[in-house]
């Protein structure tokens, strides 16, 4: 079987992947050459396939926030009408400053018609018609970051960070520090998710200076997320696919 | 266009049941695994040749015996194969929008023991098997299997049945052939180049042989012509190629590559202004050779006005056949239509699916569809 995770970015790619690998035990594969689903780089989308015995895992990073409709209509629907490509589907999603049923609506339109049942956090039967005007089945996840407040995915990885004491001081003064430069550098911090962006930013960047240059997906493995109580709560769901 | 079937409905034939296929294209791609359906459904559709002629669906009955004389199997057994085997009913019925009118076709009955005068059992045997029979059959009069039943069709509202007996020592052979076809249905399978003639429509017409020629000389640029030759050995009219360097040599020294081009290019001419079903079109040609003779294919198929049904499991296939369409191009027409099946026993039913060429065309692209799924 087939299963496929949708999430903004590359940068969340990588951290659902190794988050999936270390924890469930997915490991890397090719993409199957009938379900080769061709992503554009430039325009920051993903697409990474993963196996675990006789099943393989897609991870797609949409390229942002906006794109999930338009990637699923393009990319994913096709796959679904022609070839029941995928049995269970699960989008991980930043709350920012949404509701929970403004999330799920967006979805649940932009969806249409694979996707008509949505619950936060959830798996949920979805039926839809393929193209042999079969009714077939898909489940569906919806998982957004955090669970509980406002923020999004680095909302999580600085509170994942904050679990050992000693970092979490770094990362106290991480968050003070932007507080204290956004004002002169507004420019660059004009927006919430901008800001939460440099708190990780400045913490990885004194925990990590070497590797300030290294690509993200090495900063993210840098750091031992599997055995964050944090992660673990917010991607319990998640696990299952 | 050429789309003279619109649309198809098999309610039974062979393995199918409740099969409906819509939004037929002048170039219909059936593709799929194997035992899928493909041939049978292509066998129903020669059921619309003609109709009311029970002798249509006799010799439609004969078609997967490559030997008629070496194999085991009797008309009679061909016969009831073509009815669903995993139904007590014994019914055939199709119906199909061909040529803007409403044709349907049912066939039903049961299998009984009937009598019948040995003489008359002797006179329809082959003669290999009439002394057989004298020794099997001690009696004047035999009790054999036999299928009773009604041929029931309608076509654009008229409606006629009639009478059908099918006795387990029926041959083809002396029967009546009704040459007024309702529609012209040509069927060319896997192994027709190798076992008929494969030049006979396209000695016909000069400027249609003079493309074929340009198609064999893809494969041989010193072919220059194809004549119909007495055969030096026996005096019988024999298909030759004029090369330039062997001189006249007969076809069948050729490779099969040749001879399937010829028989595609032949079965085309031959169905002009119908339908020609041409199943497992890949066998005998190099792939690398697709292009150009898909190409010829979809070409002369719209010159001689003739809708194609094409089976085909290979992929490189389905390839070659819609990149004989420029979807970069093209935006509003698409003469492909690629068509699969799935069967489902437990109803039973058959699905089909009908996309159009171009939407085949992208998914391959996007993801490498796997379209014979």
């Amino acid at each position: 079987m087939n299963k496929l995770v949708l999430c903004e970015g590359k940068t969340d790619a990588i951290l659902l992947s190794y988050y999936l690998e270390k924890t469930c035990g997915w490991t890397h594969r090719n993409a199957p050459e009938s379900l080769n689903i061709k992503v554009d780089e430039i325009r920051g989308e993903s697409a990474f396939w993963y196996r675990k015995e006789n099943d393989s895992l897609l991870i797609c990073g949409v390229g942002g926030k906006n794109r999930f409709g338009s990637f699923f209509r393009e990319k994913i629907l096709p796959t679904m009408v022609h070839s029941n490509a995928f049995s269970k589907i699960a989008v991980s999603i930043d709350r920012d400053n949404q509701d929970e049923q403004s999330v799920i609506d967006s979805f649940c339109s932009s969806f249409r018609p694979i996707i008509n049942n949505i619950r936060c956090d959830i798996w949920v039967s979805n039926t839809y018609e393929n193209s042999y005007k079969q009714q077939a089945f898909v489940e569906f996840l919806l998982v957004i970051v955090p669970a509980d407040k406002e923020g999004a995915l680095e909302t999580l990885l600085l509170e994942a960070i904050s679990e050992n004491a000693y970092d979490k001081a770094i990362v106290s003064c991480s968050i003070a520090y932007v507080d204290q430069i956004q004002p002169i550098a507004s420019n660059y911090l004009h927006k919430k998710r901008l800001k939460l962006k440099a708190c990780l930013g400045v913490t990885w960047a004194i925990q990590y200076p070497e590797k300030l240059f290294s690509f993200v997906d090495e900063q993210i493995r840098s750091v031992k997320w599997e055995s964050s109580q944090v992660l673990a709560q917010c991607f319990h769901q998640l696990k299952n696919i | 266009m050429a789309i003279h079937i619109r649309c198809f409905k098999i309610d039974h034939f062979r393995g199918i049941h409740n099969l409906s296929v819509e939004n037929l294209n002048n170039i219909n791609i059936v593709a799929g695994d194997n035992n899928s359906g493909k041939t049978s459904v292509l066998e129903a559709l020669m059921l619309l040749r003609n109709p009311y002629d029970v002798t249509n669906i006799l010799r439609l009955a004969r078609m997967r015996d490559i030997n008629i004389f070496l194999s085991g199997t009797s008309l009679y057994e061909s016969f009831i194969n073509l009815f669903p085997q995993d139904t007590y009913k014994m019914e055939i019925s199709l119906n199909a929008t061909c040529k803007g009118e409403f044709v349907s076709y049912k066939l039903f009955g049961e299998q009984k023991k009937i009598l019948i005068d040995i003489e008359d059992i002797i006179k329809k045997s082959y003669p290999a098997k009439r002394s057989s029979i004298i020794r099997e059959l001690t009696t004047d009069i035999a009790e054999v299997d036999a299928f009773s039943g009604e041929l029931v069709y309608e076509i654009a509202g008229q409606r006629n049945s009639l009478p059908v007996v099918i006795d387990a020592y029926m041959t083809t052979s002396g029967r009546e052939v009704n040459k007024k076809n309702y529609i012209n249905v040509a069927y060319l399978s896997p192994i027709d180049h190798v076992s008929r003639s494969v030049c006979d429509n396209i000695l016909r017409v000069d400027t249609y042989k003079d493309i074929c020629l340009r198609i064999l000389q893809l494969f041989d640029p010193e072919i220059i012509d194809l004549l119909l030759l007495k055969s030096k050995g026996n005096n019988r009219p024999t298909e030759y190629i004029k090369h330039a360097k062997l001189g006249n040599m007969p076809l069948s020294t050729y490779g099969d590559g040749i001879k399937k081009v010829l028989s595609l290019a032949n079965a085309i001419a031959q169905a002009a202004g119908g339908v020609l079903l041409i199943d497992e079109v890949e066998t005998a040609i190099h792939s690398k050779y697709y292009d150009d003779i898909f190409k010829f294919i979809v070409k002369a198929s719209i010159q001689f006005n003739v809708q194609v049904f094409i089976t085909t499991h290979n992929i490189e296939a389905i390839d070659g056949l819609l990149h004989t369409q420029d979807y970069e191009k093209q935006y509003n027409n698409d003469d492909i239509s690629v068509i699969t099946f799935q069967k489902d026993s437990s109803i039973p039913k058959t699905y089909s699916r009908v996309l159009t060429g171009r939407q085949v065309f992208e998914n391959r692209e996007q993801f490498g569809f796997e379209v014979r799924l």
